[in-house]
Protein backbone atom coordinates (compact mmCIF):
# COMPACT_ATOMS: atom_id res chain seq x y z
CA UNK A 1 0.00 0.00 0.00
CA UNK A 2 1.26 3.57 0.39
CA UNK A 3 4.25 3.68 1.39
CA UNK A 4 6.51 7.16 2.71
CA UNK A 5 9.92 7.32 4.24
CA UNK A 6 9.31 9.76 6.82
CA UNK A 7 7.35 7.03 8.53
CA UNK A 8 9.79 4.30 9.33
CA UNK A 9 8.02 0.57 9.06
CA UNK A 10 6.62 -1.63 12.09
CA UNK A 11 7.58 0.18 14.56
CA UNK A 12 4.26 -0.10 16.48
CA UNK A 13 3.05 -3.37 17.61
CA UNK A 14 -0.35 -3.98 16.09
CA UNK A 15 -3.46 -4.38 17.65
CA UNK A 16 -4.58 -7.75 17.68
CA UNK A 17 -7.85 -9.09 18.33
CA UNK A 18 -8.77 -12.09 21.04
CA UNK A 19 -8.30 -15.39 19.12
CA UNK A 20 -9.78 -19.17 19.53
CA UNK A 21 -7.67 -21.27 20.55
CA UNK A 22 -5.28 -22.56 17.66
CA UNK A 23 -5.30 -19.46 15.65
CA UNK A 24 -2.42 -17.58 14.78
CA UNK A 25 -3.21 -14.40 16.27
CA UNK A 26 -1.32 -12.79 13.88
CA UNK A 27 -3.65 -13.93 11.24
CA UNK A 28 -6.54 -11.75 12.90
CA UNK A 29 -4.44 -8.43 13.70
CA UNK A 30 -6.02 -5.67 12.27
CA UNK A 31 -3.99 -3.34 10.60
CA UNK A 32 -6.19 -1.07 8.85
CA UNK A 33 -9.86 -0.10 9.55
CA UNK A 34 -12.07 2.09 6.91
CA UNK A 35 -13.15 5.45 8.08
CA UNK A 36 -15.69 8.14 6.70
CA UNK A 37 -14.96 11.91 8.16
CA UNK A 38 -17.92 14.02 7.20
CA UNK A 39 -19.01 17.54 7.01
CA UNK A 40 -22.54 18.88 6.80
CA UNK A 41 -22.76 22.23 5.43
CA UNK A 42 -24.78 24.97 3.75
CA UNK A 43 -23.65 26.23 0.06
CA UNK A 44 -23.41 30.53 0.61
CA UNK A 45 -23.34 32.96 -2.20
CA UNK A 46 -22.13 35.09 0.30
CA UNK A 47 -19.37 33.93 2.12
CA UNK A 48 -16.36 33.83 -0.29
CA UNK A 49 -15.24 30.41 1.46
CA UNK A 50 -15.77 27.93 4.09
CA UNK A 51 -13.77 25.51 6.29
CA UNK A 52 -13.14 22.70 8.10
CA UNK A 53 -10.41 20.72 9.46
CA UNK A 54 -10.33 16.97 11.04
CA UNK A 55 -7.65 15.89 13.85
CA UNK A 56 -6.21 12.34 12.77
CA UNK A 57 -5.74 10.39 15.86
CA UNK A 58 -1.85 9.59 17.15
CA UNK A 59 -2.23 5.66 16.64
CA UNK A 60 -3.06 5.95 13.20
CA UNK A 61 -2.47 7.69 10.14
CA UNK A 62 -5.51 8.21 7.86
CA UNK A 63 -5.17 7.44 4.31
CA UNK A 64 -7.67 9.02 2.26
CA UNK A 65 -9.05 7.07 -0.67
CA UNK A 66 -12.44 8.49 -2.29
CA UNK A 67 -13.97 12.15 -1.29
CA UNK A 68 -17.74 12.65 -2.44
CA UNK A 69 -20.33 15.03 -2.07
CA UNK A 70 -24.30 16.04 -2.12
CA UNK A 71 -26.70 18.40 -1.53
CA UNK A 72 -30.36 18.55 -1.13
CA UNK A 73 -32.43 21.59 -1.90
CA UNK A 74 -34.12 22.78 1.50
CA UNK A 75 -37.52 23.49 -0.27
CA UNK A 76 -38.05 20.38 -1.84
CA UNK A 77 -35.31 17.90 -0.15
CA UNK A 78 -34.32 16.32 -3.38
CA UNK A 79 -30.58 16.51 -4.77
CA UNK A 80 -29.83 19.93 -6.24
CA UNK A 81 -26.72 21.40 -7.69
CA UNK A 82 -23.73 22.39 -5.42
CA UNK A 83 -21.75 24.72 -6.36
CA UNK A 84 -18.25 25.56 -4.88
CA UNK A 85 -14.38 24.66 -5.58
CA UNK A 86 -12.93 22.27 -3.33
CA UNK A 87 -9.14 22.49 -1.80
CA UNK A 88 -7.91 19.55 0.63
CA UNK A 89 -4.68 20.39 2.69
CA UNK A 90 -2.29 17.88 4.74
CA UNK A 91 -1.79 20.52 7.49
CA UNK A 92 1.59 18.81 8.60
CA UNK A 93 3.17 19.24 5.00
CA UNK A 94 0.78 22.39 4.20
CA UNK A 95 0.47 20.51 0.35
CA UNK A 96 -2.74 20.50 -1.05
CA UNK A 97 -3.55 17.40 -2.74
CA UNK A 98 -6.41 18.73 -4.19
CA UNK A 99 -6.91 22.18 -5.30
CA UNK A 100 -9.93 24.34 -6.58
CA UNK A 101 -11.96 20.83 -7.63
CA UNK A 102 -15.27 21.91 -8.71
CA UNK A 103 -17.72 20.19 -6.38
CA UNK A 104 -19.60 19.26 -9.49
CA UNK A 105 -17.16 16.43 -10.34
CA UNK A 106 -17.73 14.44 -7.24
CA UNK A 107 -21.62 15.41 -6.70
CA UNK A 108 -23.01 11.70 -6.30
CA UNK A 109 -26.29 13.21 -6.73
CA UNK A 110 -27.21 10.78 -9.99
CA UNK A 111 -29.18 7.97 -9.23
CA UNK A 112 -27.20 5.03 -10.64
CA UNK A 113 -23.73 6.62 -10.73
CA UNK A 114 -21.02 4.35 -9.83
CA UNK A 115 -19.43 6.92 -7.61
CA UNK A 116 -16.35 4.77 -7.67
CA UNK A 117 -15.73 6.08 -11.03
CA UNK A 118 -15.57 9.71 -10.56
CA UNK A 119 -13.89 10.37 -7.23
CA UNK A 120 -11.86 7.41 -5.93
CA UNK A 121 -8.43 8.16 -6.81
CA UNK A 122 -5.65 4.82 -7.54
CA UNK A 123 -3.15 6.53 -5.12
CA UNK A 124 -4.67 7.67 -2.18
CA UNK A 125 -3.10 10.08 0.15
CA UNK A 126 -1.79 9.52 3.59
CA UNK A 127 -1.95 12.62 6.87
CA UNK A 128 0.69 11.06 9.55
CA UNK A 129 -0.66 10.41 12.67
CA UNK A 130 -1.41 13.13 14.91
CA UNK A 131 -1.58 15.33 12.26
CA UNK A 132 -4.83 17.53 10.46
CA UNK A 133 -6.38 18.25 7.37
CA UNK A 134 -8.38 20.91 6.26
CA UNK A 135 -10.91 21.24 3.39
CA UNK A 136 -11.67 24.41 2.09
CA UNK A 137 -14.79 25.49 -0.08
CA UNK A 138 -14.95 28.22 -2.49
CA UNK A 139 -17.50 29.78 -3.76
CA UNK A 140 -18.48 31.34 -7.08
CA UNK A 141 -20.26 34.60 -6.69
CA UNK A 142 -23.83 34.01 -7.95
CA UNK A 143 -27.10 33.04 -6.58
CA UNK A 144 -26.89 30.06 -4.41
CA UNK A 145 -30.36 27.76 -3.92
CA UNK A 146 -30.86 27.00 -0.32
CA UNK A 147 -29.61 24.06 0.51
CA UNK A 148 -27.94 21.36 2.79
CA UNK A 149 -24.35 19.36 2.09
CA UNK A 150 -22.06 16.75 2.73
CA UNK A 151 -18.62 16.28 1.67
CA UNK A 152 -17.47 12.25 2.74
CA UNK A 153 -13.61 12.19 2.77
CA UNK A 154 -13.18 8.35 2.93
CA UNK A 155 -10.15 5.94 3.46
CA UNK A 156 -9.10 3.78 5.77
CA UNK A 157 -7.06 4.34 9.51
CA UNK A 158 -3.71 2.59 8.71
CA UNK A 159 -1.80 1.35 11.95
CA UNK A 160 0.98 0.20 9.97
CA UNK A 161 3.25 2.92 8.32
CA UNK A 162 4.89 2.86 11.34
CA UNK A 163 4.14 5.51 13.62
CA UNK A 164 5.49 5.11 17.26
CA UNK A 165 2.20 6.29 19.38
CA UNK A 166 5.12 9.01 20.52
CA UNK A 167 4.17 12.67 19.68
CA UNK A 168 5.54 13.56 16.01
CA UNK A 169 7.09 17.29 15.60
CA UNK A 170 3.99 18.57 14.34
CA UNK A 171 1.78 17.89 17.38
CA UNK A 172 3.49 19.91 19.25
CA UNK B 1 -15.80 -10.17 -16.82
CA UNK B 2 -17.82 -7.21 -16.34
CA UNK B 3 -17.05 -3.49 -15.16
CA UNK B 4 -18.15 -4.60 -11.41
CA UNK B 5 -16.09 -8.22 -11.68
CA UNK B 6 -12.85 -5.96 -12.91
CA UNK B 7 -13.35 -3.45 -10.65
CA UNK B 8 -13.77 -5.75 -7.58
CA UNK B 9 -10.51 -7.52 -8.88
CA UNK B 10 -8.58 -4.17 -8.58
CA UNK B 11 -9.90 -4.00 -4.78
CA UNK B 12 -8.69 -6.78 -4.05
CA UNK B 13 -5.42 -6.40 -5.81
CA UNK B 14 -5.25 -3.51 -3.35
CA UNK B 15 -5.86 -4.93 -0.53
CA UNK B 16 -2.75 -6.46 0.76
CA UNK B 17 -3.65 -7.56 4.12
CA UNK B 18 -6.22 -10.07 2.63
CA UNK B 19 -3.55 -11.51 0.26
CA UNK B 20 -1.59 -12.47 3.54
CA UNK B 21 -4.49 -14.14 5.39
CA UNK B 22 -4.47 -16.02 2.10
CA UNK B 23 -1.22 -16.68 1.99
CA UNK B 24 -0.75 -17.45 5.76
CA UNK B 25 -3.34 -19.65 5.08
CA UNK B 26 -1.54 -21.94 2.67
CA UNK B 27 1.43 -22.44 4.99
CA UNK B 28 0.16 -22.34 8.72
CA UNK B 29 -0.12 -25.32 10.75
CA UNK B 30 -3.33 -26.08 12.64
CA UNK B 31 -3.10 -26.24 16.74
CA UNK B 32 -2.13 -29.37 16.92
CA UNK B 33 1.34 -28.63 14.30
CA UNK B 34 -0.50 -31.04 11.77
CA UNK B 35 -1.74 -30.83 9.14
CA UNK B 36 -2.01 -27.60 7.07
CA UNK B 37 -5.45 -26.14 7.46
CA UNK B 38 -6.65 -23.87 4.35
CA UNK B 39 -8.63 -20.78 5.28
CA UNK B 40 -11.83 -21.09 3.40
CA UNK B 41 -13.51 -18.29 1.71
CA UNK B 42 -17.35 -17.66 0.83
CA UNK B 43 -18.79 -15.31 -0.61
CA UNK B 44 -22.08 -13.42 1.72
CA UNK B 45 -24.08 -10.61 2.11
CA UNK B 46 -25.41 -9.89 5.54
CA UNK B 47 -28.81 -7.10 5.25
CA UNK B 48 -30.60 -4.84 7.52
CA UNK B 49 -33.58 -3.55 7.04
CA UNK B 50 -36.25 -1.02 8.41
CA UNK B 51 -40.26 -0.80 7.60
CA UNK B 52 -42.43 2.14 7.77
CA UNK B 53 -40.13 4.80 9.37
CA UNK B 54 -41.12 8.17 10.13
CA UNK B 55 -39.45 11.20 9.32
CA UNK B 56 -37.90 13.46 11.70
CA UNK B 57 -36.58 16.47 11.04
CA UNK B 58 -32.92 16.58 10.58
CA UNK B 59 -31.58 18.44 12.73
CA UNK B 60 -33.30 16.68 15.74
CA UNK B 61 -30.83 13.68 14.50
CA UNK B 62 -33.42 11.00 15.47
CA UNK B 63 -32.51 7.35 14.23
CA UNK B 64 -34.22 4.01 14.38
CA UNK B 65 -31.56 1.18 14.66
CA UNK B 66 -31.43 -2.77 13.55
CA UNK B 67 -28.89 -5.38 14.12
CA UNK B 68 -27.10 -8.07 12.96
CA UNK B 69 -25.79 -10.70 14.24
CA UNK B 70 -22.74 -12.50 12.48
CA UNK B 71 -22.01 -16.07 12.33
CA UNK B 72 -19.44 -17.17 15.05
CA UNK B 73 -17.48 -19.31 13.17
CA UNK B 74 -16.11 -17.34 10.68
CA UNK B 75 -15.07 -13.60 10.38
CA UNK B 76 -16.44 -11.40 7.72
CA UNK B 77 -14.75 -8.78 5.17
CA UNK B 78 -16.97 -5.86 4.35
CA UNK B 79 -15.98 -5.02 0.52
CA UNK B 80 -19.31 -2.96 -0.43
CA UNK B 81 -22.26 -1.61 0.79
CA UNK B 82 -25.43 -0.58 -1.15
CA UNK B 83 -28.87 0.69 -0.22
CA UNK B 84 -32.27 0.32 -1.50
CA UNK B 85 -35.00 3.32 0.03
CA UNK B 86 -38.59 2.94 -1.02
CA UNK B 87 -41.77 5.11 0.07
CA UNK B 88 -43.59 3.16 2.16
CA UNK B 89 -47.06 4.75 0.90
CA UNK B 90 -46.09 3.69 -2.84
CA UNK B 91 -43.38 1.09 -2.61
CA UNK B 92 -41.88 3.14 -5.35
CA UNK B 93 -37.77 3.47 -5.01
CA UNK B 94 -36.61 6.59 -4.09
CA UNK B 95 -33.03 7.20 -5.85
CA UNK B 96 -31.97 9.86 -3.75
CA UNK B 97 -33.55 9.84 -0.72
CA UNK B 98 -33.51 12.67 2.11
CA UNK B 99 -32.22 10.18 4.50
CA UNK B 100 -28.62 9.49 6.41
CA UNK B 101 -27.39 6.53 8.15
CA UNK B 102 -24.33 5.04 10.01
CA UNK B 103 -23.35 1.76 11.62
CA UNK B 104 -20.70 0.40 13.92
CA UNK B 105 -20.17 -3.12 15.48
CA UNK B 106 -19.63 -4.20 19.11
CA UNK B 107 -16.04 -4.78 18.46
CA UNK B 108 -14.67 -2.02 17.00
CA UNK B 109 -17.60 0.08 18.67
CA UNK B 110 -16.37 2.80 16.36
CA UNK B 111 -18.79 4.14 14.09
CA UNK B 112 -18.19 3.96 10.18
CA UNK B 113 -18.88 7.48 9.72
CA UNK B 114 -18.07 10.06 12.18
CA UNK B 115 -21.47 11.71 12.35
CA UNK B 116 -24.86 10.17 10.37
CA UNK B 117 -24.42 10.97 6.68
CA UNK B 118 -26.85 10.54 3.59
CA UNK B 119 -27.36 7.08 2.38
CA UNK B 120 -26.63 7.88 -1.29
CA UNK B 121 -23.60 9.33 -0.53
CA UNK B 122 -21.97 6.46 0.81
CA UNK B 123 -24.20 3.66 -0.37
CA UNK B 124 -24.07 3.51 -3.75
CA UNK B 125 -27.74 2.57 -5.09
CA UNK B 126 -28.89 -0.83 -6.30
CA UNK B 127 -26.76 -2.59 -8.15
CA UNK B 128 -24.43 0.09 -8.27
CA UNK B 129 -22.73 -0.64 -4.90
CA UNK B 130 -20.15 1.63 -3.29
CA UNK B 131 -16.61 -0.44 -3.32
CA UNK B 132 -14.57 0.09 -0.05
CA UNK B 133 -11.11 0.60 -1.47
CA UNK B 134 -9.69 -1.05 1.57
CA UNK B 135 -12.36 -3.59 3.35
CA UNK B 136 -13.33 -3.63 6.65
CA UNK B 137 -13.27 -6.55 8.60
CA UNK B 138 -16.05 -7.56 11.40
CA UNK B 139 -15.02 -10.82 13.60
CA UNK B 140 -16.76 -13.37 14.12
CA UNK B 141 -19.64 -13.25 16.59
CA UNK B 142 -20.03 -10.02 16.36
CA UNK B 143 -23.37 -7.73 16.36
CA UNK B 144 -23.31 -4.73 13.32
CA UNK B 145 -25.56 -2.12 14.62
CA UNK B 146 -27.44 -0.29 11.79
CA UNK B 147 -28.86 3.27 12.56
CA UNK B 148 -31.25 4.55 10.02
CA UNK B 149 -32.54 8.33 10.28
CA UNK B 150 -35.47 9.36 7.48
CA UNK B 151 -35.53 13.02 7.29
CA UNK B 152 -37.79 13.89 4.88
CA UNK B 153 -40.06 15.87 6.47
CA UNK B 154 -40.95 17.93 3.20
CA UNK B 155 -44.05 15.74 2.28
CA UNK B 156 -43.30 13.87 4.60
CA UNK B 157 -42.32 10.58 3.10
CA UNK B 158 -42.92 7.34 5.26
CA UNK B 159 -39.56 5.25 4.55
CA UNK B 160 -38.92 1.44 4.02
CA UNK B 161 -35.07 0.39 3.62
CA UNK B 162 -32.81 -2.17 3.03
CA UNK B 163 -29.08 -1.81 3.38
CA UNK B 164 -26.81 -4.74 2.39
CA UNK B 165 -22.82 -5.56 3.13
CA UNK B 166 -21.58 -7.52 0.79
CA UNK B 167 -18.38 -9.67 1.02
CA UNK B 168 -16.69 -12.79 2.49
CA UNK B 169 -17.20 -15.15 5.01
CA UNK B 170 -13.58 -16.70 5.61
CA UNK B 171 -12.88 -20.13 7.63
CA UNK B 172 -10.09 -20.38 9.34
Amino acid sequence: MVQNSRWPQDRMPRPVMSSTAGEDPALRSLDKAQYVYSWQFTPSATASQITKSWQVDKTNNFVISTINAMAFVDSTQVTGGLPGFLTVRDNQTQYSFIEDLALGLINTNSSTGPKYLRSMWPIAYPIGAGGSFTAIIRFPASTVVASTAWLTIDGWKDYTLGNTGEDQPWMA
Amino acid sequence: MNVMQRRMLDVFEQRQSFYEVLLAGKTRKSSAGAPLKPIKVMSYTYSAQFTGVAAVALATNQGVQDSIDTAGNCDFLITYMSAAVFNNATQALISTPYSRWNFTDNWSQTPMFDAPIPVSISTGNGGFPYLLQDPKLIPANTTIIVTFYNDSTVGPIVQDANFAFGGYKIYY
